[in-house]
């Protein structure tokens, strides 16, 4: 006999809308527990307004969410409980030092002052406790930001870009801090428009573009879900010409070391006729491993050019 | 119990080290203790210029006069920040809920409005201790009581007030600037309103402003400076001032202070943070 885990979050046609913007639409999905999930997307494409929603700061206009099985609004209050989230950038106050802001969290989750001091050293911030939040660099905001999320020992890790503004090695602190918790089979929520960050953490992803889920599963179904071809012809133009009329081509790309096609079918023989037959003769035709960055540019490509160049660097604008 | 004990404690972090309580707190410390060695001054040749209980009604008068004021633009600066700094968002991200961050809020206000409250009567009340002669007179009367019932009022009357203008505006600068232009403009409008319609004043007194004017208005606690002024008015042709019971205004303060906080809770729980 086997018992049915409980979802660690579960929404169900989630939306919200700010006037006449519709900023989630629909949005659906399960986290199960010691998933590392990552809830990929432009900047824009309503990731935080949904975190909102599940941590109670956003009213839904529509559908419905359980944290822990808990949906009413007192039971979602105790149910946050067993959350540590922290949304956008690190929200603390300026004027106190690093230990005395995670003494306001301490004191709201219910935990001593020594617990505290653990999380100070855990990320690294023990000597700068007493210095004011204020003089901190971006990178020790995100880390204090990650300590006020660790302190009530969370069943859940809710993290919205945590890697926003860092440096290299910001963002291997703080990937290794992620880490550290995955280990300790913590479930984790990791908002973010890196897609390597994703890809390299993450067990599971949903691809959010303009509100809407667009994809989600492990990475290597969300990743495996179309199957993508390299071509190269001598005529470039007329090979992208032509894929784009190719009734099986889902996306088609030039990139600098030839034309990558997205296909609904494995059938690249029947590609291959279909542009024999217009003339065009391949010098190159492969199967191709799409990575999430693939996938990703397929389900949010008509966000516009601005995404899609900070997607690809990563850089915040 | 537990749950208030917490939002004390957050609370107490919080102000401990807030540059803008000091300040404020500070400026009206020295408002009281300038305009105390001013009057000790002035009666330095005759102590009984200066001295209780005659003199409450200058003490509650004047520096007392802009507590409230100051313990609004305090409230605002201690409030509104909590919303530009997303810190109000993150208290309850970690386990409060909305109504909660607002009852620490109304928390901070059961803090500073006695001590708005104590510092007038501590400073002024104590310069003026020493030219008393208490065998001569009780130090406080009935109607200094009622002043300072009154000046309390006003303080409620302001803080509750400043909530709500810093829940609803949600940054501290333009808080302010609703915050104090209010208080001018309704001056403003009443005396304008009242030029054109004399019988006007009775009404115009209930709203927010009027009613804490008049309740730190000394005739309507002094039977003989209302004499005074009365005399005064009759030489210039005019009829006795007429005044609401002062019972009616502390009524018209306290509704007035639970529209606005219960309008803070409203709004602190309908909006997105």
């Amino acid at each position: 006999m086997t018992t049915a885990r409980t979802a660690v979050i579960d929404t169900h046609g989630l939306s919200k809308r700010f006037g006449g913007v519709l900023a989630v639409d629909q949005v659906s999905f399960t986290v199960e527990p010691g998933q590392v999930f990552g809830f990929l997307g432009p900047n824009g494409s309503g990731k935080t307004t949904t975190i909102g929603m599940l941590m109670g700061i956003i009213r839904p206009t529509a559908g419905s969410f359980r944290l822990f099985g808990a949906g009413a609004p007192r039971e979602l209050l105790a149910a946050r409980a067993r959350v540590g989230a922290t949304l956008e950038t690190p929200n603390f106050h300026p004027h106190l030092s690093g230990r005395d802001n995670l003494g306001i969290a301490a004191a709201i989750k219910g935990v001593g002052a020594a617990r505290i001091e653990e999380c100070l050293e855990i990320v690294g911030l023990r000597d700068r406790g007493k210095h004011r939040f204020r003089t901190y660099s971006l990178g020790m905001k995100q880390r204090l930001a990650l300590a006020a999320t660790m302190l009530n020992d969370p069943e859940l890790v809710v993290l919205d870009e945590p890697a926003n503004g860092l440096d290299p090695q910001g963002m291997k602190e703080v990937r290794d801090i992620i880490r550290i918790l995955a280990d300790r089979g913590k479930t984790i929520f990791l908002s973010s428009h890196l897609l390597w960050e994703v890809e390299r953490m993450c067990t599971h992803v949903a691809i959010v573009r303009k509100g809407r889920i667009m994809a989600s599963g492990t990475v290597a179904e969300v990743v495996a879900s179309e199957t993508a071809a390299l071509l190269r012809a001598d005529d470039t133009d007329a090979l992208v010409a032509a894929l784009e009329d190719y009734d099986g081509a889902i996306s088609v790309r030039a990139t600098g070391d030839g034309v990558l096609v997205g296909l609904a079918s494995d059938d690249l023989a029947a590609l291959n006729r279909h542009l024999a037959g217009l003339g065009i003769h391949l010098s190159h035709l492969a199967r191709q491993r799409r990575s999430l960055e693939d996938a990703f540019m397929e389900l949010t490509r008509d966000d516009g050019a601005e995404s899609m160049t900070e997607i690809a660097t990563g850089v915040d604008s | 119990m537990t749950r208030l004990r917490i939002l004390a404690r957050v609370e107490a972090i919080k102000i401990r080290r807030s540059r803008s309580f000091l300040v404020v707190l500070g400026l009206f410390i020295l408002i009281n203790v300038f305009f105390t060695l001013t009057s000790l001054r002035a009666a330095a040749n005759n102590p009984f210029l200066f001295a209780l209980p005659d003199a409450w009604q200058s003490i509650l008068e004047i520096p007392a006069g802009l507590g409230p004021l100051l313990a609004g633009v305090l409230t605002i600066l201690l409030v509104a920040p909590e919303f530009t700094w997303k810190t109000a968002r993150q208290s309850v991200i970690d386990g409060l809920g909305k109504g909660e961050f607002l009852l620490g809020k109304l928390l901070v206000l059961a803090a500073i409005l006695p001590v708005f409250f104590a510092i007038p009567l501590l400073i002024g009340g104590g310069g003026a201790l020493p030219g008393s002669d208490a065998g001569q007179a009780p130090l406080i009367r009935s109607e200094d009581l009622g002043y300072m019932f009154a000046y309390a009022m006003r303080l409620v009357l302001f803080g509750s007030a400043a909530l709500f203008v810093a829940v609803l505006i949600r940054a501290s600068g333009p808080a302010m600037g609703v915050f104090l232009l209010y208080w001018l403009l309704e001056t403003i409008v009443s005396e304008a309103i009242q030029v054109m319609w004399r019988g006007a004043e009775g009404v115009l007194r209930f709203l927010p402003g009027g009613v804490s004017d008049t309740l730190n208005d000394t005739n309507l606690h002094y039977a003989n400076e209302l004499a005074w002024t009365n005399a005064s008015r009759a030489e210039r042709g005019l009829g006795p001032l007429e005044l609401p019971e002062p019972w009616m205004l502390l009524l018209a303060a306290a509704l007035y202070s639970a529209l606005f906080v219960g309008l803070s809770f409203h709004l602190v729980r309908r909006r997105d943070l």
